[in-house]
């Protein structure tokens, strides 16, 4: 509960003062790069914001967004040869039927997604080791999901609501509430 | 008391042509005096006029040599040549194909004053202060529609000013200071539509001022601060529909500045400032819808600044381009309304860029591509 009361605190402070806007498109490419940070805020209703980072070193990406329906993808890429490592990525949404998702490639990176309201989407997935995952939903109906390929790893969800489902038996996994039918869906493959 | 027993020696010229006569030609020729004054007025048609005066000194106050026409076809012509302190008057009324041209040319010809005046439809006005001159004043004041007026400050030229005003439909203005030319002014006003204003202040040019402001629809400026110029600063002002800007400091131009701004529908704007250009500020600020706005800093450009900011109701377009080993540049964009486009390009720089865009309104897109810096920041706020 404290953990989600500070990131709603972040949250208000970098996006709560966001006027309602819609349909608008952000996207943030950053390729190659090292020590490099994104950051995208957005409010109103039917919003897209993407911001990919690709064979990239100590990256670091932050997508915020306030309203419904809107959608945010965060891609920190790399190849075999090239891989990105030590990235952060960071989504908060707050409102209503909202999708994040987030994608890693590489080693030693921190994925995060924080939801506020009802019948959210979040998916995190990771392939490399020494990665970590943490997502947190607030409200009611929400999914998440997330896939870790890879070694060393860790992984918290935290899901405070009705509707919700615990799949038990999963390392990190913490469900507040009652009710059930919202999957869960937690994959770590080796 | 020697310049008083100089001034009261002078030599007056005075030619006056009969009224409302054609075809008349008066020519004044004076070599080495001081304190000289040569007067023409002509009434008519098809007239010339010629005053010439070498090696001559004035006191900085009395006009030197001035010529008065009325008519149409008509042709004044004054040529100071190694002079000091002179000034040089010229007006003319009528139209069309009225000509009047200033010379005032080196070695050492410096604290000239040139003014020319015409009012009616298709006449030429021309200045020329070149070859070291230096600390010169050129103006021009063009009524009517469809007049040329140009000022050729070149060679070695510093501390030269450059005026030119012109009201009316269809007129070209240009002023050229070029070739190590230094701490020069141009200012270019104009009023009305379709209109074309030009400054160049190019090679070796520094500490450099142009300034361009158009009020009507249709018209088009250009400034040029280019090849290894530095220190200048270019401002345009745009009131009206349909314009174009245009700006370019580049070639090892260093810490120029570059300023646009745009007030109406349907306009552009566009500044460079690139191959090896550095410390360079780029500004363009657009009010209304359907306007487009560009900035490049490309090709080995450094530590450069550009913003851009687009209000009104949407349908803008904002481009950042800041590529090519250009490093350490920062890039912002505001726009306000609908249906705005900002895109921000900056990548193969070894060190980082900056580059933020915020949009207030409905169906914006906003895109920025980074690629190969180090400790690059993007930053995107939509609302």
């Amino acid at each position: 509960m404290r953990i989600i009361t500070v990131v709603l605190a972040v949250f208000l402070a970098l996006g709560g003062g966001l006027a309602a806007a819609g349909e608008n498109v952000a996207s943030i490419s950053q390729v190659g790069a090292i020590a490099a940070a994104s950051s995208q805020a957005q409010a109103g209703t039917s919003n897209e914001a993407s911001i990919l980072q690709d064979l990239s070193i100590g990256n670091s990406a932050l997508a915020i967004q306030t309203g419904t329906a809107n959608k945010i993808a965060i891609d920190q890429a790399g190849s075999a040869d090239s891989p990105s490592v030590l990235n952060s990525a960071a989504v908060a949404q707050q409102g209503t039927l909202n999708v994040a998702g987030v994608t890693q490639s590489g080693a030693g990176n921190l994925a995060g997604t924080f939801q506020f309201g009802n019948g959210n989407t979040a998916n995190a997935i990771q392939r490399g080791s020494n990665n970590a995952v943490m997502q947190i939903q607030s409200g009611n109906g929400n999914t998440m999901a997330a896939e870790q390929y890879g070694d060393a790893l860790g992984l918290i969800h935290i899901q405070e609501g009705n509707n919700l489902t615990n799949p038990g038996g999963q390392p990190g996994i913490r469900q507040f509430g009652q009710g059930g039918g919202a999957p869960v869906i937690v994959i770590q493959r080796n | 008391m020697r310049r008083q027993l100089l001034i009261t020696t002078a030599v007056l010229a005075l030619s006056i042509g009969s009224a409302f006569a054609a075809d008349n030609s008066a020519t004044i020729s004076q070599v080495g005096a001081t304190g000289i004054v040569a007067e023409q007025t002509q009434t008519g048609d098809t007239n010339v006029a010629n005053i010439t005066q070498n090696s001559a000194m004035g006191d900085g106050v009395t006009v030197n040599a001035s010529q008065t026409q009325a008519g149409t076809g008509d042709f004044a012509d004054i040529q100071q040549s190694d002079s000091f302190f002179n000034q040089a008057v010229q007006t003319q009324a009528g139209g069309p194909g009225n000509n009047a041209l200033i010379t005032q040319t080196g070695p050492t010809s410096s604290q000239n004053l040139a003014t020319q005046s015409q009012d009616g439809t298709g006449n030429l006005a021309q200045i020329t202060q070149v070859t070291e001159s230096s600390n010169n004043n050129a103006s021009q004041l063009q009524t009517g529609d469809g007049n040329l007026a140009a000022i050729n400050q070149n060679s070695v030229s510093d501390s030269n000013l450059a005026m030119q005003d012109q009201s009316g439909t269809g007129n070209s203005a240009t002023v050229n200071q070029n070739n190590i030319s230094f701490d020069n002014t141009a200012t270019q006003v104009q009023s009305g539509d379709t209109n074309i204003a030009l400054i160049n202040q190019n090679d070796n040019s520094e500490d450099n001022i142009a300034a361009q402001d158009q009020d009507g629809t249709g018209n088009n400026a250009t400034i040029n601060q280019n090849t290894f110029s530095s220190l200048n600063e270019a401002d345009q002002t745009q009131a009206g529909d349909t314009h174009l800007a245009t700006i370019t400091q580049s070639d090892t131009s260093t810490g120029n500045i570059a300023s646009q701004t745009q007030d109406g529908t349907s306009n552009t704007a566009d500044i460079s400032q690139t191959l090896n250009s550095s410390f360079n500020v780029a500004t363009q600020d657009q009010s209304g819808p359907n306007n487009i706005a560009s900035i490049a800093q490309n090709d080995g450009s450094t530590n450069n600044v550009a913003d851009q900011v687009q209000g009104g109701t949407g349908n803008n377009v904002a481009s950042i381009v800041q590529n090519v080993l250009s490093d350490a540049n920062t890039a912002s964009q505001i726009q306000t309304g609908d249906a705005n486009t900002a895109v921000i390009f900056q990548d193969n720089g070894a060190l980082g860029n900056t580059a933020s865009q915020m949009q207030i309104g409905d169906g914006n897109t906003s895109s920025i591509f980074q690629t190969g810096a180090f400790g690059s920041l993007a930053t995107v706020v939509q609302n």
